[in-house]
């Protein structure tokens, strides 16, 4: 192994350059696709550590839809990549189509997800409070709608 | 109470198929009939006017006596119960013919048992019938003293007291005893240690000492219903008068109780004492001095005291009931189905005691509402606005669930009150969290931007080439 020297890297990203550019431009539309995704996911994490995690659900739906769609567009750009030989006997069409209806699946989860429906003191598990501790004997249970025992003779 | 009185409709809706009848006598008659039923529906209300309303104070007691010559020895206390009202049925306790109930139906609302020396009722009495006449939620005097049988013992006993076993005990007192003309043995007592409180005993306090001449009896440490109204001074104890002590006696100084009562958990009430003298007219009207006091009174307390005990064991004092349990959204008057968490509600339930004749508004700042799930979520005190309405407002908590709205109202000598209301609490529905956060805007951005850039990259991905 040769040492390494100051023209390596430039080496290294000319070639990768160079093989890059031999890439279809379906796979390079892709690639920018996915890059734009990331990018805004990283953007809203950055907004979150400034701005605190108050709305916390839409935090998360924000940030799972970019992710969401770079990783159906990940798997999009491996099933009609014709190198990948993994994949050879996908026809590109079912490989789109599939593509489509997962995104449809994550957007209408990451709508109904991006209201802010947990309340920071809003307390979820509310049924086990008390119920090993020394609460006074429960004496008619849950049947004691209108029971009102008003002593009467 | 008397039982409702039932109108039954069937007769008049017989009436227009007999007016179709041809034949005119019929005609006549079921004109007749007509007639009479529409009187007797017009004066309905009339009749029913007559009765008395709901009332809790008891009306017909069955005194039993082992001697009718205590009906005039003893008739100051009975002339004081007939003139408020009460129905007095005297019988001796060996009556052949005494029964409680018939066909299910209890034909007395309280039992004066004033027969300390009976060994077995007559009739279908015996203990059991007693008991469960007293179970049944019916009122209850028993008197005893030096005489006192197994049987009278043996029903004070399953009230929560125990009188002295020893059957030539009494209680004697070198301290506080009732000054006479002569020394005496000193087993007349003079008792003043009364319990404190305005419900059991009156508004006006008892001056006067009570005279007291009978058998001790003390609490049983395991029945918390029980209470002691009459104590004996710690000088106190129990014991054969006539013959010297040769051990010390079982019953000691306070823990002797002269005059106990009882208030059932279905609020019967009880009262037990060892001195049927006490009630007596000769202790009514009798001057009392206690040993080592100088002031001397003219009349004993024992009249105020027996009267006022036994309007408070009549339940001429001290009943209570709730009604009217009330809540709603503020701001609503409707009384909702469920509440959501944090929901802001109003409160109210309205209190009256009885006064024996009417029922008056209960006025206490002590009245607490809980919002329960098996431990009380909300505890708060109600304030009331002295008409016997009792009323608060607070905030649902932040838990959801099957709540219950409880009053439990236990105070000494008042019934209890014990009321309860079920209501669901659901949490926030899907619609009514906060939307359009302005903190959450870029998130709402990058999700919307998401679709459209899928749309683009789908639209460009596609028609590209």
């Amino acid at each position: 192994m040769g040492r390494a020297t100051s023209k390596d890297p430039q080496a290294l990203i000319h070639s990768l350059r160079s093989a890059y550019a031999a890439t279809p431009f379906s796979l390079k539309i892709i690639d920018l696709y996915v890059g734009f995704a990331v990018f805004s996911a990283i953007i809203q994490v950055v907004y979150m550590a400034i701005v605190g995690s108050f709305p916390f659900n839409s935090f998360l739906s924000g940030v799972l839809s970019c992710i969401g769609t770079a990783v159906l567009a990940v798997c999009l750009r491996v099933q009609v990549n014709k190198e990948n030989k993994e994949f050879k006997d996908l026809p590109p069409e079912r490989a789109f189509s599939d593509f489509v209806f997962c995104n449809l699946v994550l957007h209408l989860v990451i709508m109904n997800f991006l209201e802010e429906m947990v309340k920071p003191e809003s307390c979820l598990i509310m049924s086990c409070r008390c119920r090993w501790s020394s609460c006074p004997a429960e004496p008619m249970g849950i049947n004691f709608a209108q029971n009102i025992t008003t002593s009467m003779k | 109470m008397s039982p409702p009185l039932r109108v039954n409709p069937q007769p008049l809706s017989l009436s227009p198929r007999q007016r179709k009848d041809p034949t005119t006598t019929k005609m006549a008659r079921s004109n007749f009939s007509v007639l009479t039923i529409l009187s007797v529906i017009l004066l309905l209300p009339v009749l029913s006017l007559s009765f008395s309303p709901a009332s809790p104070s008891d009306r017909r007691l069955l005194v039993l006596l082992d001697d009718l010559s205590l009906k005039s020895s003893h008739s100051i206390f009975f002339n004081s119960l007939k003139s408020r009202g009460f129905d007095l049925d005297f019988k001796l306790a060996d009556d052949p013919k005494l029964a409680l109930q018939r066909y299910g139906q209890y034909l007395y609302d309280g039992l004066i048992l004033f027969s300390p020396s009976i060994e077995r009722f007559g009739g279908a009495l015996d203990l059991a019938a007693v008991l469960d006449f007293v179970d049944s939620g019916h009122d209850l005097i028993i008197a005893a003293d030096s005489s006192a049988s197994d049987l009278i013992k043996s029903v004070a006993t399953e009230c929560g007291v125990d009188f002295d076993e020893d059957p030539s005990a009494l209680v004697i007192d070198h301290r506080s005893y009732a000054v006479v003309g002569t020394e005496g043995d000193h087993t007349l007592i003079a008792a003043d240690d009364f319990i404190e409180s305005d419900v059991l005993l009156g508004e006006n306090k008892i001056e006067a000492p009570v005279l007291f001449k009978g058998i001790a009896h003390s609490l049983n440490a395991a029945n918390n219903l029980v209470l002691k109204v009459l104590s004996a001074s710690p000088a106190a104890y129990s014991a054969n008068p006539s013959s010297k002590l040769s051990s010390p006696p079982l019953l000691t100084g306070s823990s002797i109780s002269l005059v106990s009562v009882v208030q059932a958990r279905n609020n019967a009430r009880i009262m037990i004492t060892g001195s049927l003298d006490m009630f007596s007219n000769r202790f009514f009207r009798s001057s009392v001095q206690k040993a080592g006091s100088p002031k001397k009174y003219d009349k004993s307390g024992n009249e105020q005291f027996v009267t006022e005990l036994s309007k408070w064991v009549f339940h001429e004092r001290g009943h209570l009931k709730a009604v009217n349990l009330r809540h709603n959204k503020a701001g609503e008057t409707d009384e909702p189905a469920m509440y959501r968490i944090k929901d802001d509600l109003d409160f109210s339930v309205e209190i009256y005691e009885w006064s024996g004749k009417s029922w008056e508004p209960y006025v206490a700042n002590d009245v607490q509402v809980q919002f329960y799930m098996m431990s009380p979520y909300v505890l708060k005190t109600l304030s009331n606005d002295k008409k016997g309405l009792y009323h608060t407002s607070f905030k649902v908590p932040d838990v959801y669930g099957v709540f219950q709205f409880k009053v439990e109202y236990n105070r000494l000598g008042y019934t209890s009150l014990l009321l309860s209301k079920q209501i669901p609490v659901r949490p926030f529905k899907h619609n009514e969290y906060e939307r359009f956060i302005t903190a959450a805007f870029p998130y709402y951005g990058a999700s919307f931007t998401m679709m459209a850039g899928f749309f683009i990259f789908s639209f460009v991905y596609l028609y590209h080439k």
